[in-house]
């Protein structure tokens, strides 16, 4: 209401609201994506009854690899889709906005720990995330959880100690990079203006004041109800972000079959050559978070530690799998920017372990 | 509706691949998944049929009310494992996938694979006894073994040398690695390349820049069927 004696606001005409032109593109890039994924798929597929041998053996170890990354990354997915399902109806507004709300700086190093107190493995952590920004959540708070959470957690820190028989420095300082790498890059995105720029238009869509769970009437329901209301968001989800995890664990498995691992190891003998080495070949060929710690161990006689350091550090981040995750939540500029950024800081922090830390593994 | 239909039938043919995976198909799941990774399937069944519940008692979702043909390609998307598992149940992980996943130091030296320890607690099969050779080779020095594991032939290894292996898995068939024991055998005896074999002998270890290699003197070796637990853990 106008104050009185002010002049009455100028009637201004708004434009009835239409998809952007970017959201369009992004849609049409989605779908064109998962046109020519399904295409390739089924000509593989066909080709399996082809008369080469050699084929015929490759198509099966890439099946192994493809349906067994499936078989271990849906179940957590179909998790992480129905906490991301529960927070979005039964957790307060309220705390959110106390704890991670936007332009709070501390949230960002709240979020690096939460994976703490929620264990949380890569494949779960974007559905979560994706609820979470919903929620209200800032941005580079969930940014900071996404790239830490399936890292700062107890059963990745088991399982590098079992990996690593018990040698708790490198359980330490996995998780402490871990930690420290994801509050960098949370911090630095803070400082972008615009920060609901840096996720996709239709996720802002999905807001939760559309679907009618921050209604007054919404939380008089029976429990039932709200739990059935619940798991229709985690559907939708999975529905919407599972196609993205099969068209990664595709490519990850085609990789996987067609890349010896023995090559990384003989590139160079300079630490930092192997630190890189390590920190590519942790983006194409990471699977797991748990299990990735039994692959860099199998390299502890070979390699510094530093670059062991680098796969265990930046695989959980940045793989394949989670990238075309990401498409489910940001924009293609923000995934580029995260990958470039990620993928410094890692670097660069594990340089300064190789030149400071004496040796630890 | 036709989506909310298609919903329903994408959701219930993961749900029912999953339990028969879990009931009838356990023999094709223990090539793929670590079986204490069992549970989380079982879970993701119990959620399927929640997502459907909450499919077929929805009213109003704006999902439901979306056009088919832009969601199809993403839907499609999720039937593509359902395929591919056809081809991976009667696919193995050979002698080349070893050769891929094997590690080799400087000087040409295969890395075992194997932790020192037992990791996910003593698994009571016969079977395991190449895992605990592995695991503590030095207690079972000089003594009779027999062991049930694949055939690895190379002309890189030593004259009259090969070696048997099988995969140590962590949590699936991709992140699995080799572990390996030397097999020692006479001029007469030809070991054919990526067959499961038993051999029997006794257990000697080569000692190498630290490193403790477990080999087998062959005294006899059979060919075998592939074991219902082909992994190392």
């Amino acid at each position: 209401m106008p104050k009185k004696g002010s002049l009455p606001p100028i009637p201004i005409y708004i434009k009835p609201v239409a998809e952007s032109e970017s959201e369009i593109l992004s849609s049409s890039l989605g779908l064109t994506v998962s046109v020519i994924f399904i295409v390739f798929a089924v000509l593989l597929f066909v080709a399996g009854n082809s008369q080469s041998e050699e084929f015929v053996r490759f198509l099966g170890v890439f099946s192994i690899n493809f349906t067994s990354i499936v078989l271990e990354a849906v179940p957590f997915m179909l998790l992480g889709t129905l906490v991301g399902g529960v927070i979005e109806v039964f957790v307060p507004i309220a705390l959110i906005d106390r704890f991670f709300g936007k332009g709070k700086n501390r949230s960002v190093f709240f979020a690096g720990g939460l994976g703490l107190l929620f264990p949380t493995c890569e494949c779960a952590i974007v559905p979560i995330v994706r609820r979470l920004i919903l929620k209200g959540i800032s941005i580079p708070a969930a940014i900071c959880f996404m790239l830490s959470g399936p890292i700062v957690n107890v059963i990745v820190a088991w399982s590098t100690a079992v990996a690593y028989t018990y040698n708790w420095k490198i359980v330490a300082l996995r998780m402490g990079c871990g930690y420290l790498v994801a509050v960098l890059i949370g911090l630095l995105f803070t400082r972008y203006s615009k920060p609901e720029k840096l996720i996709l238009e239709n996720v802002e869509k999905l807001s939760f004041r559309s679907c009618g769970c921050s209604d007054e009437a919404f939380h008089t329901r029976g429990i039932w109800s709200k739990l059935l209301h619940a798991a229709g968001h985690a559907r939708n989800d999975f529905l919407q972000v599972g196609k993205y995890l099969i068209i990664g664990a595709f490519i990850a498995a085609l990789i996987r079959t067609v890349t010896p691992v023995t090559n990384f190891a003989n590139f160079s003998d300079s630490p930092g050559v192997l630190i890189f080495i390590m920190m590519m070949m942790a983006v194409i060929m990471n699977l797991c978070s748990e299990a990735d710690a039994f692959i860099a161990a199998s390299f502890r006689w070979l390699i510094p530690g530093s670059a062991q350091l680098g796969f265990l550090v930046l695989g959980p981040m940045l793989d394949l799998k989670l990238m075309m995750m990401y498409l489910s939540v940001f924009r293609k500029r923000t995934i580029l920017l995260l990958s470039v950024l990620t993928f410094s800081v890692v670097y660069i922090l594990m340089l300064l372990v190789e030149a400071f830390l004496p040796a630890f593994v | 509706m036709i989506l909310r239909l298609f919903n329903i039938a994408l959701l219930s043919l993961w749900a029912v691949f999953l339990l028969w995976l879990l009931t009838y198909g356990k023999g094709d799941l223990i090539r793929l998944l670590h079986p204490r990774l069992w549970w989380v399937l079982c879970i993701a069944v119990v959620v399927l049929v929640f997502f459907l519940v909450s499919l077929i008692f929805s009213r109003g979702d704006s999902m439901n009310n979306k056009s088919i043909l832009p969601e199809l390609p993403g839907l499609l998307i999720l039937l593509v494992p359902l395929f591919y598992f056809s081809i991976a149940r009667d696919a193995r992980l050979d002698a080349t996938t070893f050769h891929n996943r094997i590690i080799k130091n400087d000087n040409g030296v295969y890395q075992n694979n194997m932790p020192n320890f037992e990791i996910f607690g003593l698994s009571k099969s016969p079977d395991m006894l190449f895992s605990k050779i592995l695991r503590e080779p030095v207690k079972y020095e000089n003594q009779n073994v027999e062991i049930v594991c694949q055939s690895f032939v190379n002309e890189e290894l030593p004259e009259n040398t090969a070696m048997c292996y099988r995969y140590m898995i962590t949590c699936c068939a991709a992140d699995a690695l080799p572990a390996f024991v030397f097999l020692s055998h006479s001029k007469e005896q030809v070991i054919e390349n990526n067959k499961w074999v038993k051999v029997k002998g006794p257990l000697t270890i080569i000692r190498n820049n630290e490193m403790e290699f477990p080999s087998v003197e062959t005294k006899s070796i059979e060919y075998v069927e592939e074991p219902s637990f082909p992994w190392a853990m």
